[in-house]
């Protein structure tokens, strides 16, 4: 893997993160009346370690691409992940993208103009 | 000083919040922890030296966590999420989040003063266009679901 496809690997992986993160906490979110208990949820629900899983691993993979690479580079790729995030909760849990395709679109501009910078 | 984030709290069961940290400091904690504990990441990552380049993925992994630069950066990131957190307690996301966008200006114009890295028009276009994009992102109406 070279440095650029670390980091796009980083990024699909922290957006994963996000997603798993929030349906997590939407299976858990019955069962919680805070404190202690919720702790204990959280620690049995299988998404909240897929969250953790992917988070570790995009970090890692950030670390080892942003060595070889420039900062002002590799950082303003990271908004490509609203761009995911976006489409997976359009895609898993049916949230309306609406007009925000607009904004969705002209960060992929963004993007697509550092990527080749 | 009077707390000006007073009035702006829109879910008064969460407003305790305010008052460990206004919203507005706690904005601007998160933002500095992030932006600062990046540049210090990468400045741990830049003193690396070209022998320790090589080798399996987990032990490059460990020469770079084996950084204190960089170790101190994540641990200082990890601080600002949770000021970052302290601020959305008392905010509203759509309120917040375009906000969230000066931390691409800010990063690009500290690794040209501190790492000399060269910024391009192209590079500075695309910034501009994310910074837009993410502002655009709450401004138009997508779905309002409370």
């Amino acid at each position: 893997m070279n440095p650029k496809q670390m980091i796009w690997a980083s990024i699909a992986l922290t957006s994963l993160a996000q997603v798993a993160l929030k349906h997590g906490l939407m299976r858990i979110q019955r069962e919680s009346n805070g404190g202690l208990r919720l702790l204990v949820t959280m620690v049995k629900e299988g998404y909240i370690w897929l969250w953790g899983a992917c988070f570790a691993g995009g970090t890692a993979l950030w670390l080892l691409g942003l060595r070889h690479l420039d900062l002002s580079y590799a950082y303003p790729l990271l908004s490509f992940g609203y761009v995911l995030v976006a489409a997976m909760a359009a895609l898993f849990f049916r949230e309306r993208i609406g007009k925000r395709w607009v904004a969705i679109a002209v960060i992929c501009m963004g993007v697509y103009l550092i990527s080749g910078s | 000083m009077p707390a000006p984030a007073e009035k702006l709290v829109l879910e008064p069961s969460r407003s305790r919040v305010g008052i460990i940290c206004p919203w507005w400091l706690a904005f601007f904690l998160a933002t500095m922890m992030s932006v600062g504990g990046h540049l210090l990441i990468k400045s741990g990552l830049n003193s690396i030296d070209e022998v320790s380049l090589h080798g399996t993925f987990s032990t490059r992994l460990g020469v770079d966590l084996s950084q204190p630069a960089v170790l101190g950066g994540l641990l200082i990131y990890g601080l600002g999420t949770f000021f970052w957190m302290v601020s959305l307690a008392q905010q509203e996301l759509s309120f917040l989040y375009p906000l969230t966008s000066v931390n691409y200006i800010l990063i690009v114009v500290a690794s040209a003063l501190f790492f000399h890295e060269t910024i391009t028009l192209r590079r500075c276009g695309g910034v501009i266009l994310i910074v837009v994009g993410v502002v655009l992102m709450n401004r138009v109406s997508g779905s309002r679901r409370r």
